[in-house]
């Protein structure tokens, strides 16, 4: 139980708890499922046509080429870091234990994401994946390897997919960030990364 | 002041006025856009609309599972009765920590209770990180969109605030040089800050998490920096399944901006290794407002903000206006529960064309809610029945004789008046508006003439 406060009245938390049961209504159930539509066609179109329509840039690899296409394309950053084990790539090494602030300035950070939504370009990307939270937020230019076949179609597929607690931390990332707050101009590079690549990892 | 007074400070300046609707116009056309791409966009919304009503009818019941799952992963939560416990809560987390200095991302919860002047009040450094609400901060004005909190200004007013505080050029007005100069400006508070507030979007019962929403980036960085994350929500964000969010997800970027997915749509369970993760659940008169069966869908808002950018109210007056926290027609719905004499006006301050009710995202009866306000405010107010003019105009249009001459009279003054005339008379309805060419002859007449039977 909840301790009372002081002077024996109840709690906020009873207090609210038993406002709301006093004051709902009757109980309403839940829509009966019904499967919405999802987009036509080929899922790896309708996703690269719209990660671009986010402003990402979309470059294709395969597995043995990835090495050389991030140190060409992404290596002459001055300070730049991977969250993917296997890969040599980058001058700063992070690991669960780094100190989120060390990172900064980071002008490229290189993760791997779970799985991207067609209908609107987004990719998952879980805490196990980018290891320092703070990382894909402080890059200047995220980017972001995907496994060319794991896509789903919409949202709906995307939470049937995921569990969302698996991982203390997770999100859905579409393109650089970007803000409108003055007079709506569109401006690419708010807080966040100003560039978003995402390479498509064919077999 | 009133809705009405307040608005017409806002029109003083005519191109700003026809700007804001034009520019909230795009926005609205965008979502249009953005919806027309989802093949079944109306049974989303019906799916949502129903969620929400069934979230509502158990909200007891998903708020302790809510609170229980969350514990269990870690976070701290924190129940408030209303806006004073709610700041009181946030000041002793921060006090406790010592902390000197919190970034914060948008809740509007957090501007309903006024939580920026008291933890100023209280010493502690507030900094909105909010590309927007940091410009309305800075010229120490409220937010007046929930979604783009400065789209009143424009962006040499912007320029010129920057200038004075951060040390822009001076005369600099260019979006993309102002964005730099605040995400420069703000990098270093985010370095700096011992502490972070967000709002939620999304609570989550099954799980006992909370997803954030933002496109800049803001919330992110602020709260995967500093020690210590408080996230404060009103009691109807929860919603039962995981899976739900699919369902809300589709609907909310697409109704707020027209983008399909905000940029980063982050999910919080626990908190990072060595940080804390505070959460601030706040009734505020939200479990009395349950209660109130015609006003209880208000409670499914998810704040997208379309309703204010299809208003032609709102756009014409501006945000500011409204003179309460959250504008447009939902805030006109909302404000009253609050102070009914205060905010009288609000509900009137709607054509109740309806175009809120159709854009909602959750198919809330908005303009019903209005026009149901308006019975409750004006209940007792008026016993000698219809107004004077009201019971000439029945008088008239009962005779036809009386409204051929009504109708003779009518065109009569528009032909040999002036303009200025006319407005000095019907001020108020004529003072925006030209009256239109009188014809030499009324329809009857020309039918008669032209069209009549031999």
């Amino acid at each position: 139980m909840v301790p009372e406060k002081p002077g024996g009245t109840l709690s906020s938390r009873s207090h609210i708890l038993a406002a709301v049961r006093k004051n709902r209504p009757p109980e309403i159930m839940r829509p009966d499922e019904r499967p919405l539509s999802s987009p036509s066609g080929d899922l790896a179109t309708s996703f690269e046509a719209l990660a671009r329509n986010n402003s990402s840039e979309i470059l294709h690899a395969g597995p043995t080429e990835i090495e050389s296409l991030l140190e060409e394309r992404f290596g002459s950053g001055q300070r730049t870091a991977s969250a993917i084990s296997e890969s040599r790539f980058g001058n700063l090494k992070i690991g669960p234990e780094t100190a989120p602030h060390s990172l900064n300035p980071l002008d490229v950070f290189v993760c791997r994401g779970t799985f991207g939504v067609a209908e609107n370009g987004a990719i998952w990307l879980a805490e196990s994946e980018i290891v320092v939270r703070a990382a894909p937020f402080l890059a200047e230019h995220l980017v972001v390897l995907l496994d060319k076949t794991e896509l789903v179609a919409d949202m709906h597929d995307a939470y049937r997919r995921l569990r969302i607690d698996e991982e203390p931390f997770g999100l859905f990332c579409t393109g650089p960030s970007k803000t409108a707050d003055i007079e709506q101009s569109l401006v690419v590079g708010a807080h966040g990364p100003r560039r978003h690549t995402i390479v498509l990892v064919s077999n | 002041m009133n809705h009405p007074q307040e608005a017409s400070v806002f029109n003083d300046d005519p191109e700003r006025s026809q700007w804001h609707d034009e520019t909230l116009w795009l926005v609205r056309d965008k979502r249009d856009q953005a919806a027309h791409r989802v093949g079944d966009w109306e049974s989303l919304r019906e799916q949502a609309s129903q969620i929400k009503a069934h979230s509502l009818s158990k909200l007891d019941d998903y708020l302790s599972e809510f609170e229980k799952n969350a514990i269990a992963n870690g976070i701290k939560v924190h129940w408030a009765s209303d806006a004073d416990e709610h700041n009181r809560i946030v000041l002793k987390i921060l006090k406790d920590r010592g902390v000197q200095q919190l970034v914060k991302s948008k809740s509007m919860l957090t501007e309903e209770c006024h939580l920026n002047p008291f933890l100023d009040a209280n010493g502690i450094e507030v900094i909105d990180t909010d590309l927007g609400e940091r410009i309305v901060q800075l010229a120490d004005e409220p937010p007046s969109h929930i979604v783009m909190p400065a789209i009143h200004m424009r962006k040499e007013e912007v320029g010129e605030l920057f200038h004075d505080h951060l040390g822009s050029e001076a005369g600099a007005s260019d979006p993309e040089y102002l964005t730099d100069v605040a995400r420069q400006h703000l990098r270093a508070k985010f370095l700096a800050a011992d502490a972070a507030l967000t709002g939620v979007n999304f609570a989550v019962a099954e799980t006992g998490g909370f997803v954030v929403c933002t496109n800049e980036g803001n919330a992110d960085l602020g709260v995967h920096l500093a020690p210590v994350h408080i996230a404060c929500m009103g009691i109807e964000k929860i919603i039962p399944l995981a899976e739900d969010l699919g369902v809300f997800l589709r609907l909310l970027a697409r109704s707020a901006t027209g983008q399909d997915l905000t940029v980063y749509t982050s999910h919080f369970h626990s908190p990072r290794t060595g940080a804390e993760l505070h959460l601030v659940l706040v009734d505020n008169g939200r479990s009395e407002r349950l209660g109130q069966e015609e006003f209880r869908d208000a409670l499914k808002c998810i704040r997208c903000g379309a309703c204010m950018n299809t208003c032609p109210v709102y756009r014409r007056s501006g945000g500011h206006s409204y003179d309460w926290t959250l504008p447009g027609p939902l805030g006109s719905v909302l404000a009253p529960h609050v102070d009914m004499d205060a905010f009288s006006s609000l509900p009137f301050a709607s054509t109740l064309c309806g175009s809120c009710t159709d854009v909602c995202p959750v198919k809330i009866d908005l303009h019903g809610q209005l026009y149901a306000w308006r019975q409750k405010i004006m209940a007792g107010k008026s016993d000698s029945g219809p107004p004077l003019a009201m019971k000439m105009l029945a008088f008239i249009l009962a005779r036809p004789a009386a409204f051929r001459s009504a109708g003779w009279l009518g065109r009569w003054i528009i032909r040999h008046t002036s303009s200025n005339w006319q407005r000095r008379r019907f001020k108020g309805w004529g003072a925006s508006r030209e009256l239109p060419t009188a014809p030499k002859e009324s329809f009857r007449t020309w039918y008669l003439k032209n069209r009549a039977a031999p």
